[in-house]
Parts: C-alpha cells; structure tokens; sequence
C-alpha cells in the first residue's frame, strides 16, 4: 500500500532572524480594515535624534525613551467603526497596515498610473497615496462577498473585548502609514534594486533628501504646531513646506518659521516664510507653524538633504514616524506548552558564554498566562492566541529606535523593574511585558549596569552580564521571537542592516567569519533598506511590488 | 459534534421567522408567524398559553372586536438539539414512508437521495410559497396559493415537507384571504391534492409537523450518522445531502474566491477585478488553433490556448490560484517545471513531480528528492529562469508523501494532512487509473497545529473508509474526496466527505469525523476540488459507455473506434450532483489533469501524442454556474 499525504502546510521559515522573517500571514483582512480605519499615525518624537549621542552613552536614557516609544505604540486608539463594545479601542499598532493592506494600496497606486508614468516609474504624489489610503477602508464595500449586511452583523459580533482583539488577525508584521507611504513611494528604487543586484558593502556618501515628518495638520484660529529641534549636518539644509487641504481663498495661509536651536523666538529665527521655508545647515532647528484667525487644515512636511551613505533600494531614508512592528502570537493549547524564561543575570551569563546560543538554554517553565495578564485574542473556533513578543523599530533614530517586548511570569523583574508610570497606566496585559532596545551596534555606555544598581538591582545585573564593555557590541533580544540559533546574543542593528543587501537574515547571526560577534557589528557602511527587513524577508514587499508591476505589464 | 460550515443560510431564514410565541411544549417559544400571539390581544383569550395553538380556531371566525383576522401560527421553532432532532425527523418521516407507500410511492422514501429531493423543495418553497407568513392583503395570500400550483393545478412538489401540515389552519386561512367567501372548496380540492400523507392515514400533529419542518429547515443535520449511506461495494447510488448545498452556498463568501478577492489577489490577465469571464482574452481561442478546434463543447463557454510545453510533462499538472503559474513534472533540462505565462516561459525546477499551490497564494509544494516548500515570493521577487527550491523562502519538511494535495484553513486555525491509498496516474494510460479497493482502507488525518509563528504535527485521527482511495483534499480543508471502484479496481464514483471537527473549551480538537455527505457516480481520474466547494473537476478516459455522449450512436459505431481511450474534462456540480462534459478532444488527444484557480477558471493539459503539449483553460465552471 502506497500512503500518500494529503494536504498542506504554510510555507514558514525557520524560527525568525531578526523579527521580520518568516510569518504566518493571518492578516488583516479587508472587512477589518473598514473596523480600524485608516492606521494612525506615529506621533514620533523629532526631538529624539538630537539627543542620539546621550541615547547611546547612557543605557538609562536609552531605556527611559524607549518605555515612552513602548506607551506610544500601545497607546489606545479607538476604532473607525462603533462596536457593540462602549468605547472600543485597540493598541495604536494594531491599526498598522499588514501586507494585505501593502498589496491593496500598492496595486491602487500603481494600477492608477497610466501606461507612459508606469514606463517612466513615476514617484506616487503624497495626495495619491493619501486617496489610496482611503480607498483601502473601503475597499471592502465593492466586494460581492461583503454587502453592508454582512458587514454590519460582523460588526455587531464584535460586542466583547475579546471579540474586538481579533481584529486584525494575528499577522506578524505591521507597518504605521509613514513606512508604508515611504516604501510605496519607493517602488522605482525597489525595482531598481531587484534588477540590479544588491549594493556593494561600502558606496561613497552621496548628497540625499529625506523626509522626515510628513503629517496632517489641523490648526484652529491662531493655532500653533512646533516640531523639532531637528538636526542638519554640514552641507545639509532643512526644508519646510505646508500644503494647504483646499484651495480656499478666504484661508490665510499661517506663518512658517524656523529658528535655531531647540525652542523658538524672534532671537534665533532664521527663516520667516508663509507655504515654504529652507535654512542650511549644520545646527539644530526648531520649526514653528502659526495659524491666522481662519485657521489651516493641510500637511506639514520637513525635509532634509544630508550627505551620507545612499539608502540604495528606497527614496532616501525611513521618515521619522516610521515604524515597524512584528508581533509573535502564540498558540495556548495543551499540545503547546508555553515556555517562560529566565532573563536574569545569572542566565544572561549563560547565554553569553555560550557559543551560538539559543533561548532554549534559560527556559525555566511551561505556564498558561490568564487572561488579564496577556494581551490575547480568541479565534471564532475558540483557539486562543496571545502576544508573546512584540518588536517595535522606529526610525526617530539614525539606525532605528529598536526596542522588544516579551510576556514574562515575573515582569516587575530584571527587564520589567524600571517599567515607567506611563505603561503602567496603559492597564490590562501591558505591565506583564520586559523590554530591551538598542540604538547602535556598539555600547558606549560605560556602566555595565547602565546606572540601575540602586533603584533596580535585577536589571543590574541582567545588563551587566551582556555588557562586553565599552565599544563592545550592544546587546538586545526576545526570547520568545529570537529564536534561531545566535540570536540570543543578537542586538538587532546588526541584523536590520541586512535588509536588501541579499543577505539572509538566517546567515547574521551564525556565520562568525563574516559577522562576528553574532552578527551585531557594522558590516557594510550604506544600508540598502535603511534597516529594514520589510523588503526582502517577512512581508517580502519587494515581491509583491513586482508582482503588481509585472501584472500590468502591457 | 461541531461542523466547520455554518449554516448562513438558514441562520438568516429562521431569523425572519422568530416571532410570536405560542407555548407548544417542544418550543422554545418562538413561531414562524406575523404576528406575537403573547402579546395581549383583545380576544379575551392568553394566545401566548395555548398549546399547539397553531392548529387551533385562531383568528377563524373571529368576534368583531379582533378586528382583522390575523394569520395563524405557520409553525413553531423548535429548540431540540441537532442530533436528537434528526432522530426524531426521521421517525416522523419512517412513518410517512409507510403511509405513503399505496398513494404516493417513494415520495416519503427515507433515503438520503430521497431526503434531499425533498429538502431542495422543502427549501424552494421557503424560500417563495411561504417567504410571506402574514398574508395581511387578498394579493399576498393569492401569490402563496399561485405558487402551490403548477400549470393551475396544485402541487405537493411546491410545499416540500410542509405538506404534511396542508391541513392545519395556517393554509385554509391563506384560501380566506385570497377567496374570501368561495374559499372552502378551492381549498378541499387544495388539500386533497397534496396533503401528506392521504387519509385514511394519520395525519401529523403539528408538533410533529414542527420537528420535520425544523429538522429541513436546519439542513438535515446529523443525517450521516443516524442515517448512514449503506451501499455494497462495487455498487454506486448519487445522492447529494443539504449540507453540500449549504456548504457551497457559505463558500460563495467565505471560501478562497471570496478571501483572495478581498486580498486584491492578481488574477492573470483579467483587466477587471471581479469579471473573471473578462480574463485570459489575450490568449487565442482554442476554436482558432490547429489541434483545438474541438476543444470548447459548453454553450457560451470560452476555451483558450495558454502555452505551448515544448516537452514532455510528468504526471500532474497543477494552476497557482492566480493562474499565472502553472506547475508539472518534466522539462526541457529539470525535473520538473514551472510555467510562468506572464513572461510566457517555462521555469525549470529541481524537482519531480507533484506540485501543488496553496490556495491563499502564499506558496507551493514539488515533490522529488524529498518535499519543498516555498513562498510564493521565489517565483515573484525577481525573474528566476530556474529554481533549485533551495532558495530563501523554501524549506523541506519531512512527513508529507507523494501524492500530496494542499489546501488551507479559512478561519486562520489548523490545518490537516490526510493519507489514505492511491494509484499514480502519469496520464499514458487508454483508461482511469485503478482504484485500491482495501477493506481495511482508512482515511488517516493528521493535525497540524497552527502555533501561530507556524505549524507543528499535534495530534492523529482517522477513520475506516473500506474500499475508498485516492483522497483529495478540499482547497478550503472542509471536505475530502475519494473514489471507489466496482470490485475490480475500475473507478466508479466519488464519496464526498466532510471534515467535522469537535473542539474544547480551548478550541483544542478532540475529535474528527468524516461523514460521508455525498456520492458522484462517475468514472474518471483524480477529482480536484474548486478553491469555493462548488465543483469537481476531473479528466476521464472514454470508453464504450461514452459512445453516446460523444455523439455516436453507441459504441459498435465505426467511429468511435478512435475515440476509445481519448481523455475529456469532466466537470461535477457538488450541488446537484450533475456531470457535464466540458472538453471534446479529437482521437490522440488527451485532455487531463484539471485544476481550479481562484476565479473559476479551469487550467489543463492537452497531449496530442507529438510535442507540443498545451496548456489550456476554460470559464466553463463560470458559465455554468
């Protein structure tokens, strides 16, 4: 008798490297983007890459700035449609666009052009993707599977906070909508990219223009927004532009201004424009937006030109507000125990002396977390998913803002002992998550303990056991999402670096000879993604991107 | 148990009909009537504590002071679990079969062919003769008695079940209202003709009349194990349960069509998302090549001419659901090979045979020199011209055999594998490929647990299928098809199973059942599902019983000589059962190895015993529809 397997399973990889690679792509599915909404924006913190230098001398900066990154991302937003729940919210992360999203936005976009802009690759305006943006939350009301009655039961199945955590799936990664906006925008470069190779390790600087913060914004009668200081180096300059919603006569244009330094007056201001204003630099400038009496509604956007390594595969780097998020569910059923694990000093010193190590090594338990104490959610069959870990990289800082969170049985320990107020008061499963992050590959804070011997000895010792000193490699990692053989000693900046460069993320951390130090070492001196691995691993939006081209080839 | 399908249908249905209340002791206190008998009325009478008040003088002669006379109770909802209430069905029904045997032979048979005839009616005229429960004008209440009738003559065809109450109060009340005063006699000759069952008979009572109208009106649930389909090997009988129907009418929504739509799924060459019979029109008319001039036999079908395979494919031929990859064994200098028709060539792959694409358009499956599994991306990221499935984005697991199908879950939970026995079918042969006809044969399924970052193997059912082989599991994994033979290993029919899951309290599956929900008795090779649960598709080798349908006389036909052992495109309605033929090749061609992508349209293989093969598709699954 001959037996034959019928059937199927995904094709995943491998435990991830890096966060990003290998998903199990549950995403959100268009009646849930009607739910959520539009994503919501990031409200990035511009001020935070003024102060790299002091982020990366001082692990207790560091940490204090990321927990508020952490309070920002889990802040919650409420949803786009009323639910049966009062008062239904979500994390801010779980608004972020999925690749199913991407795919829909992308397709829009590009399907929108016409023949001789798709030849050319014409650059999408910000207003395009602004109209595909809305067009996603909707695009659910033109599909024959989804009349307005469906649409409104599936609404009010939604009358638990359970029911409403489902929202959304459990895809992996999310993307806030400056990434998104950035990488769809980027679609000329990823096709280059792709047709050429990836690019060499080491390219001269070249002069570039980045966005930094393009939002919306909604100023009333002598209403003022203030951003900044941001920085501009030698031979940059910095550029301002509002775009007003409407063209409407009767709306004064506010006043646009920027001054040197980190506040504004009339002391230091050094440009005085109405729609538009551009200073030089190097210095550190503050932008300031003064509504008239009939107020502005419109877009802000900064800009900036730098000298510096080229982001090969997109149009210049990541803007500040954009952020990535993979998030590791997992599975609660009696078939799968769910590990904890031990991330004290004592068993960080194990994973540290240990060649090519694994998180396996410090598991201490199986448990099964209840549920107030995690943030979960129960499928329709009645499988119960709950986050695990949750990486987060945003890109207020020049090699990302990279921080991870993962469940823990004793989360006021260790990683947890200097969780801030402002998580805390976030309720429910938040304050059960530890967190570490890094800036830069190597540590230049000179305390191993990072200045927590006093007021929280456990984290002490849990970064005095990874610190290799200073200059050594920094060190982060989840041990929930980290899993693949050397990442526990990983830092995630070494990792992300990779993004395009035609490495794999599997390779990073196991191939000593070419990336030592488990791969946490600055190997290359442009990074073709800007640190991302949304292109080429996990989501692979580079393939989907090709493939929408592709489709409409003539 | 718990059943993967949710019956949409009948939610919405019954949902129209949970007002009133009327106290009978097998409801839970809903009816299927206009209007809320609890509710006081001024008839000096409780209605909501009257029991059986269906039947009742309700509304009949009714004071002045009622005002206009209301409709009856139709019937009550009954709350009975599904199981019990099967039991209970079908011994009403077991004793309208015996009822009915001198005056209406074989309307009451209790067999499931039979069973489901009357649930098509049941269901029909739910739908339309009784959509309108309160008759409240003369118009409405002659529409209901028009659609009793066929040709001005009534028609117990038009009631279904709900026949067996043509005598209580609700339908004489529906002749007042349209009649008004010359009601009587119409209605007399109304239930002479298609009351069930006759007298002298008994007639049911209407918690009866409840319990079998419920039962129909849920879709017959638990059929399969109280009345299983017992046939002897080698023997065939078609029958078709209402959970079929069902099922393909849910997976109109939420099957992979629908999901890949609401992905913005790129469909190859269709220039309208949503009008697949607008696709492929980039490609010419098979009418308008050489070798397929015959080719398209379904009126108002299309069949096109794909690709041109300049060697010789090996075994199975397989479409991505997005149609623009197609799969096989064979190359110009692989193993095996991927056709790319956006780029309009052939990818080589290092592999064998047996590929297979999950339907969400994630990836695919090779076989040869152990099993690979890649995304989709490999194919997409670039323009690769050969593949060794080493990429980034493959891996190898270990665990899946030859032979292997790939479907996966619609609601994001766990997948299974499923062994059972098979024969190859490299496509040479003059006939269908053999049926291991084993009396111990069983279906062995095995769970593969979606852990959320991907999928371990947890757990093993099985179940004893003697005599079936060859299993095809459903894109969407709610279904498995097997085939049977006539004793000597000659395919006679596809079984139908539905994969029933039974879970705990934390969604973990304690148990699977495969209830046999249908029966196709047809010859042909490997069935291969639609990616909605809707149709079969599979080749089938001529032989003399085929004669007719090909057009000749019968098989002593000195021209069907050359026909024996030609190859055609077979297609099944699940639903109705039916088979229609959608492909005529010529003597020396063979038409094999169908597959459904996402929109309907059909992918195959045509050999006509010199290179080239051809890669062909037709919208014949749409136009039938």
């Amino acid at each position: 008798m001959c037996l034959a397997a019928l059937g199927c399973t995904r094709p995943v990889e491998p435990p991830s490297s890096c966060g990003e690679a290998g998903s199990l792509s549950a995403a959100a599915s268009a009646p849930d983007r009607r739910v959520l909404g539009a994503a919501a924006d990031y409200p990035a913190d511009l001020t935070l890459e003024g102060r790299f230098g002091e982020l990366a001398r001082s692990q207790r900066l560091r940490r204090a700035e990321a927990w508020e990154v952490v309070a920002r991302v889990l802040a919650p937003v409420p949803t786009h449609e009323a639910l049966p729940v009062t008062d239904a919210t979500v994390p801010l992360w779980r608004t972020f666009y999925d690749r199913e999203d991407f795919g829909r936005i992308f397709q829009n976009l590009y399907g929108g052009l016409d023949p001789e802009d798709r030849t050319a690759r014409a650059r999408f305006s910000d207003e395009q993707v602004d109209a595909a943006f809305l067009w996603n939350v909707g695009f659910v009301d033109g599909l024959g599977s989804w009349p307005e009655s469906r649409f409104q039961e599936y609404l009010a199945s939604l009358d638990s906070p359970d029911a409403v955590s489902r929202v959304g799936g459990i895809g992996r990664i999310g993307m806030s909508p400056g990434m998104t906006r950035h990488v769809a925008q980027s679609y000329p470069e990823v096709l280059d990219c792709l047709d050429d190779g990836p690019p060499d390790a080491e390219l001269a600087g070249v002069p570039r223009e980045d966005t930094l913060l393009r939002e919306a914004l909604s100023l009333g009668g002598c209403g003022t927004g203030s951003y900044g200081p941001v920085h501009v180096g030698r031979g940059g300059s910095l550029h301002v532009s509002l775009t007003p919603r409407t063209e409407d006569a009767s709306v004064v244009p506010p006043r646009l201004t920027i001054h040197e330094g980190a506040s504004a007056s009339d002391a230091n201001l050094v440009c005085d424009g109405v729609e538009s204003c551009e200073v030089e630099g190097p210095g550190d400038f503050f932008v300031r937006v003064v509504a008239r009496d009939s107020g502005f509604e419109g877009a802000l956007e900064i800009r900036r030109t730098v000298v510096g390594a080229p982001v090969s595969c997109l149009a210049g780097a990541f803007p500040a507000d954009a952020v990535s998020v993979a998030a590791e569910w997992r599975r609660i059923d009696p078939a799968l125990p769910f590990p904890t694990f031990d991330t004290s000093g004592d068993a960080l010193t194990v994973i540290r002396t240990t060649e090519t190590p694994t998180w396996e090594l410090v598991q201490n338990g199986e448990t099964v977390p209840g549920e107030d104490a995690i943030y979960s959610q129960r499928l329709e069959t009645g499988a119960r998913f709950v986050l695990a870990g949750l990486h987060i990289r945003t890109r207020e800082l020049p090699l990302g803002f990279n921080i991870t969170l993962w469940w823990s049985d004793e989360p006021d320990t260790d990683f947890g002992a200097d969780r801030p107020e402002s998580v805390r008061a976030l309720g429910g499963p938040w304050s059960s998550y530890k967190m570490c992050v890094s800036v830069d590959h190597t540590e230049l804070d000179p305390s191993p303990d990072g200045g927590f011997a006093g007021d929280a000895p456990t984290l002490a010792e849990s970064l005095s056991a990874v610190h290799e000193g200073r200059g050594g490699p920094t060190w982060c990692s989840n041990p929930y999402i980290d899993a693949a053989p050397g990442l526990a000693m990983g830092n995630c900046v070494g990792c992300h670096q990779h993004g395009m460069s035609g490495v794999r993320p599997g390779e990073v951390a196991t191939d000593e000879a070419r990336f030592p130090s488990n791969g946490r070492l600055p190997a290359r001196n442009n990074y073709p993604a800007d640190g991302s691995w949304a292109l080429d691993a996990g989501d692979d939006l580079a393939a989907r991107i090709n493939e929408v081209v592709d489709f409409f080839l003539p | 148990m718990l059943r993967l399908w949710t019956p949409t249908l009948l939610s919405s249905l019954l949902a129209l009909a949970t007002l009133g209340a009327c106290g009978d002791d097998d409801s839970d206190g809903t009816t299927d009537a206009g209007f809320d008998m609890s509710l006081p009325v001024d008839a000096g009478t409780d209605m909501g504590s009257m029991p059986d008040s269906g039947p009742g003088d309700l509304g009949v002669d009714a004071a002045p002071d009622l005002g206009p006379e209301l409709a009856p109770i139709f019937r009550n909802e009954v709350s009975t679990e599904d199981e019990a209430l099967a039991l209970e069905a079908l011994a009403i029904l077991r004793t309208l079969e015996t009822a009915t045997e001198a005056t209406c032979p074989g309307c009451y048979e209790v067999s499931r062919a039979n069973i489901r005839a009357l649930w098509d009616q049941t269901m029909a005229a739910w739908e339309t003769c009784f959509a309108d429960l309160d008759l409240l004008t003369p118009e409405a209440a002659e529409a209901a008695l028009e659609c009793f009738q066929t040709e001005e003559a009534y028609d117990r065809d038009n009631l279904g079940v709900f026949a067996t109450g043509a005598h209580f109060e609700w339908f004489a009340f529906a002749f007042r209202r349209a009649l008004g005063a010359d009601w009587e006699d119409p209605h007399a000759t109304f239930v002479e003709d298609v009351q069930i069952p006759s007298p002298p008979e008994t007639l049911l009572t209407h918690a009866e009349f409840d319990t079998l109208t419920e039962w129909f009106l849920r879709g017959t649930p638990f059929i399969e194990r109280q009345l299983p389909h017992l046939q002897p090997r080698g023997t065939c009988e078609t029958f078709v349960d209402a959970s079929v129907a069902l099922m393909a009418e849910e997976g109109e929504t939420i099957g992979w069509p629908a999901r890949n739509e609401a992905a913005a799924m790129l469909m190859h060459d269709c220039p309208t998302a949503g009008d697949p019979l607008a696709c492929l029109t980039s490609y010419p008319e098979a009418s308008d090549t050489t070798p397929g001039t015959t080719w398209n036999v379904l009126a108002g079908s299309t069949t096109r001419v794909l690709f041109e395979v300049p060697y010789d494919s090996s075994y199975w031929t397989k479409v991505s659901p997005s149609g623009r990859f197609v799969a096989h064994g064979g190359g110009v200098s692989t193993g095996a090979s991927i056709v790319d028709l956006s780029r309009d060539l052939s990818i080589g792959v290092d592999a064998s045979f047996d590929p297979g694409f999950f339907p969400d358009g994630s990836g695919f499956m090779f076989q040869g020199g152990g099993t690979k599994i890649c995304q989709t991306t490999v194919l997409t990221s670039g323009d690769p011209t050969s593949l060794t499935l080493t990429e980034p984005g493959c891996t190898s697991p270990s665990g899946i055999g030859l032979y292997q199908h790939v479907g996966a879950s619609l609601d994001g939970d766990d997948y299974w594998v499923v062994d059972s026995v098979w024969d190859g079918d490299p496509g040479g042969s003059n006939s269908d490929p053999q049926v291991s006809e084993q009396a111990d044969a069983s279906l062995n399924l095995y769970r593969l647990l979606n852990t959320g970052s991907g999928f371990e193997q947890a757990g093993e059912f099985f179940e004893q299928v003697p005599f079936e082989a060859s299993a095809v599991i459903a894109p969407t994994m709610r279904t498995v098809v097997t085939q049977i033979g006539d004793g000597s290993g000659t395919p006679i029919g596809y079984v139908l199973r539905r994969i029933d899951l039974t879970r705990d309290g934390t969604g973990a599956v304690t148990d699977v059942r495969l209830p046999e929900v249908a029966r196709y008795c047809y010859p042909g090779g490997k069935a291969a599902l639609s990616l909605d649960d809707r149709f079969i598709v599979t080749h089938h080798r001529a032989t003399d019983e085929d004669a007719r349908d090909l057009g000749f006389f019968n098989s002593d036909d000195p021209g069907f000589a050359p026909y024996r052992g030609i190859s055609n495109i077979y297609l099944i309605d699940l639903v109705t059962g039916e088979r229609t033929r959608i492909s005529h090749v010529a003597p020396g061609q063979r038409a094999l190895f169908p597959s459904f992508r996402s929109d309907g349209w059909i992918y195959y293989l045509v050999r006509t015993g010199s290179l080239p093969e051809y890669i062909v598709a037709t919208d014949a699954a749409i136009v039938a529809r």
